[in-house]
């Protein structure tokens, strides 16, 4: 769904080329973590909801997305709430704003044009690595969802069935791997017969013009100033 | 809860950073010594890998556990390419808000070290389970279960001890006291902290003021260990036990897969 969003969007962020929008969500990334301020920090959460409502973003696993910065920054929220409820609060918040910037750059940009990107700073086996995931998560997981069909069919009540379908569950990964494995046998010699020299090439699929007074282009850089500003501002 | 994503905007940048780089050595060292693999297996084998890792975190244990096969990946992969597979993995996710991005750094290093400590231990286990020869080291799963079993759950200990310790280091008090002592130099013109503090540590009314302070504003890692520690009691156990599960299975159905180890 986030792939399907990211790609089929058309919204203006979408338009945006990746490299701005990346800038973006860096300067915004920064001021979310350099904050110590609650009100700049619940801003920037309410605005990035805005953004998503906006564009019409927030719906279906997208929403699920945004609850899990709140899951992880719950655990370290709770044990200080009783000693120092702002610093928890703060916390929340932290982690709510930087995980709504990350959601908003992957449903408005693919993950091809991400790498993309990255290709210029990180090693180029690495950005294969990259692209090998992201193919290997859609090719594995229709496999894994009908393996976890199948365990849950059978699943039965009681301590003996829950064990069970324990150990079915850990099999169905266990087979997942297995044909993990052979996969890569597979694509080895596809790689092989088709000549790979150490480097997948990309293409950008997406984002309009690349020059940096373009509006889309604009809108992205500006939230991140903006944010920056507010951090020197009220800190 | 075995593995706990630290998110963003939970330590300071600057440690963001320092724990960054040291994630970067570390990658760039596997992947200097992995320089000599053949490029076309590498690439698929720890791509796919990562995929395998990211899809095991979403079948659900239990409720919302899951478990991300970092050791695992460290038994199947080697220590090497198993660390690259769980940085690609972590990149993935904190992307998606799982773990955070400015993060990134700590997560790879705490979670790369269940790598590396899962490789070991389960190559020692298993060398030491089969010592006895095959009649006490029982059939060809079991061979491989229960040394998977110690070596996930010594891994798991040690990684949470690890990152209990990064995060003591990166915003345990002292993070919080050069707050308070710098705040507290600018209330007093030309002394530096130092000597702020040592001054303050005379008189014993602005020492408890000072004291009362870092209480009050500062992250309290007793208090994070008193909560993570129950679910993480409970989910080492049952992590080590899926991934022994996971091991025996492929153990029984590819009895050659473990075998090089």
């Amino acid at each position: 769904m986030l792939d399907y969003l990211a790609c089929r969007g058309e919204t203006v962020l979408h338009r945006a080329a990746p490299w701005s929008k990346m800038l973006g969500a860096a300067l915004t990334l920064c001021a979310i973590v350099l904050s110590r301020n609650l009100g700049l920090v619940g801003a920037l959460v309410v605005f990035q909801v805005f953004l998503l409502l906006w564009q019409r973003l927030l719906i279906g696993p997208v929403l699920s997305f945004t609850v899990y910065p709140l899951i992880f920054g719950a655990l370290f929220a709770l044990s200080q709430v009783w000693t120092a409820p702002e610093l928890a609060l703060l916390v929340l918040l932290k982690s709510e704003a930087a995980g709504l910037v990350l959601i908003t750059l992957m449903v408005t940009t693919p993950y091809i044009d991400i790498f993309s990107t990255l290709q210029r700073i990180l090693p180029r086996v690495l950005v294969d690595m990259l692209f090998m995931t992201y193919r290997g998560i859609f090719i594995l997981l229709e496999r894994l969802e009908g393996m976890l069909l199948a365990v849950k069919l059978r699943k039965s009540g009681g301590i003996r069935g829950t064990i069970a379908g324990f150990r079915r569950t850990a099999e169905s990964l266990g087979a997942l791997v297995i044909d993990s494995f052979d996969l890569v046998e597979r694509i080895y010699r596809i790689m092989e017969i088709r000549g790979y020299d150490g480097g997948i090439r990309s293409e950008r699929r997406s984002g309009g013009d690349n020059a940096i007074l373009a509006p889309e282009n604009t809108l992205s850089i500006a939230v991140g100033v903006m944010a920056m500003v507010g951090l020197v501002i009220v800190g | 809860m075995s593995h706990l994503h630290i998110p963003d905007g939970v330590i300071p940048l600057g440690w963001s950073l320092m724990w960054l780089v040291l994630a970067l050595i570390w990658l760039a060292l596997s992947l200097h010594v992995l320089r000599r693999e053949d490029r076309s297996r590498l690439v698929p084998r720890v791509g796919i890998f990562a995929a395998v890792m990211i899809l095991g975190m979403s079948v659900e244990w239990f409720g919302v556990y899951h478990l991300n096969l970092t050791v695992f990946s460290g038994i199947a992969l080697g220590p090497w390419a198993g660390f690259v597979a769980q940085f690609l993995a972590n990149l993935m996710l904190s992307l998606l808000g799982h773990g955070g991005i400015t993060t990134l750094g700590l997560n790879s290093l705490v979670l790369g070290s269940e790598v590396v400590i899962g490789y070991l231990l389960f190559r020692l286990f298993k060398r030491l389970w089969t010592r006895g020869g095959d009649a006490r080291a029982g059939g060809m799963a079991r061979r491989f279960a229960v040394p998977a079993f110690w070596a996930t759950l010594v891994a798991l200990v040690f990684s949470f001890t690890l990152m209990m310790g990064a995060l003591g280091i990166s915003i345990g008090d002292t993070a919080a006291v050069w707050d308070v002592l710098s705040r507290h130099h600018d209330n007093h013109g030309d002394e530096s902290p130092n000597q702020a503090y040592h001054e303050t540590e005379h008189g014993e009314a602005q020492h408890e003021a000072l004291q009362d302070e870092l209480r009050v504003g500062s992250f309290s890692l007793m208090n994070f260990i008193r909560a993570a520690v129950v679910p993480g009691v409970i989910g080492w156990p049952v992590e080590a036990l899926i991934v022994a599960a996971l091991v025996g299975y492929i153990g029984h159905v590819r009895p050659g897969f473990f075998q090089r180890l």
